[in-house]
């Protein structure tokens, strides 16, 4: 069971309702992922363009981490983001939107949000949260295992 | 290198940032906890100082909302009292002397900054979008739709200075700042405004 855990690819969902910016982000995380020495590195996509598809695609896939857009068409990402949380307690979220403001930070990490990413999207703030997760991810195994 | 200078005290941050860039330094300062989180998450700045008594959030609550976050770039510490709390890298006695400061700075590196990957394809197709999302706003202008006209300008906000278009999220946030307040006949007045002003920003 734990081998299980090590060898399979880590799974990261991407929810965003414009399908540019999931582009833009597979690309750059792909890109990020090559050219730093990061320890988890093997990662399958999965992508949802609103709220009822990301729930849908996540109870199926329970990906290790998720992108996770704050507005989105047909309901709030903070809400979604507790309902991933429940599910998958382990789960890694980052918040991304376009408004920083200190109660949208705050309610994120209330909700269970590892990180928070205020775009427009830069590669710095990308490395920064992939460099968390893999600290992240290192001590999750290290638990497990 | 890049500072951010978080201190409540208007003169206190007035002094440091001119003997900060009369010695090469750029620095933006923040006024209060609060604002020292929302521009350290732009990841720009090199290094932070930070104030502990702030207004609307101290500087220890604001450190730690930033490790929580994942931020892992130097902050400094600067008070009168002795910091204890974890997460510092560094801590700055109060008041603070500028060869002091300066002699600490030598310690920390320039961070050299990545350059997001926008594949040309992509960068064309979102150009296309953006055309398109004009072309809306104007019909949605004309017509009065003004929750749908504030959902798109809300989206290019986000997203057009991720693809290089910084103007045109500039523009949208601008707008944004003030839409809520204004009546009917100014919202058609500002629309007309915004239009113009991104089809006068270069797209292709």
């Amino acid at each position: 069971m734990q081998n299980k855990v090590k060898i399979r690819d880590q799974k990261i969902l991407l929810v965003d309702d414009l399908d540019y910016n999931r582009q833009l982000l597979r690309h750059n995380l792909t890109a990020l992922f090559s050219q730093h020495s990061l320890k988890h590195k093997a990662f399958s996509y999965f992508q949802a363009h609103n709220a009822s598809s990301a729930l849908m695609t996540f109870s199926l896939q329970q990906p290790d981490l998720v992108f996770l857009d704050i507005e989105l068409p047909d309901g709030s990402g903070i809400e979604l983001l507790k309902r991933f949380k429940q599910q998958k307690p382990d789960c890694f979220v980052v918040m991304v939107s376009g408004v920083s403001t200190l109660d949208n930070v705050k309610a994120s990490i209330a909700s269970g949000a590892a990180s928070f990413i205020v775009k427009p999207f830069t590669a710095d703030k990308i490395l920064a949260v992939l460099k968390q997760f893999d600290r992240y991810y290192d001590k999750l195994l290290k638990t497990a295992g | 290198m890049n500072l951010l200078f978080a201190e409540d005290d208007a003169l206190l941050a007035q002094l440091f940032q001119l003997q900060a860039e009369s010695a090469g330094y750029q620095v933006v300062w923040a006024e209060n906890g609060d604002i020292a989180v929302q521009q350290a998450l732009s990841y720009q700045f090199d290094l932070i100082f930070m104030d502990i008594q702030m207004p609307v959030l101290d500087g220890i609550s604001a450190m730690q909302m930033l490790r929580q976050l994942g931020y892992d770039r130097p902050i400094i510490a600067m008070s009168a009292e002795n910091v204890a709390e974890e997460g510092f890298d560094l801590m700055l006695k109060k008041p603070l002397h500028w060869e002091q400061v300066q002699d600490k700075l030598a310690q920390f590196d320039v961070i050299p900054q990545l350059t997001l990957q926008v594949p040309h394809e992509l960068r064309s197709a979102y150009a296309a979008h953006v055309e398109e999302s004009l072309h809306q706003l104007q019909m949605l202008a004309d017509s009065a739709k003004w929750a749908d006209f504030s959902a798109i300008v809300h989206q290019l906000k986000g997203s057009a200075g991720s693809f290089g278009f910084e103007d045109i999220s500039k523009l949208a946030d601008k707008l944004q700042q003030t839409w809520a307040t204004l009546s009917d006949e100014q919202k058609q007045a500002r629309a007309s405004y915004f239009l113009e002003q991104c089809k006068a920003c270069k797209i292709k």
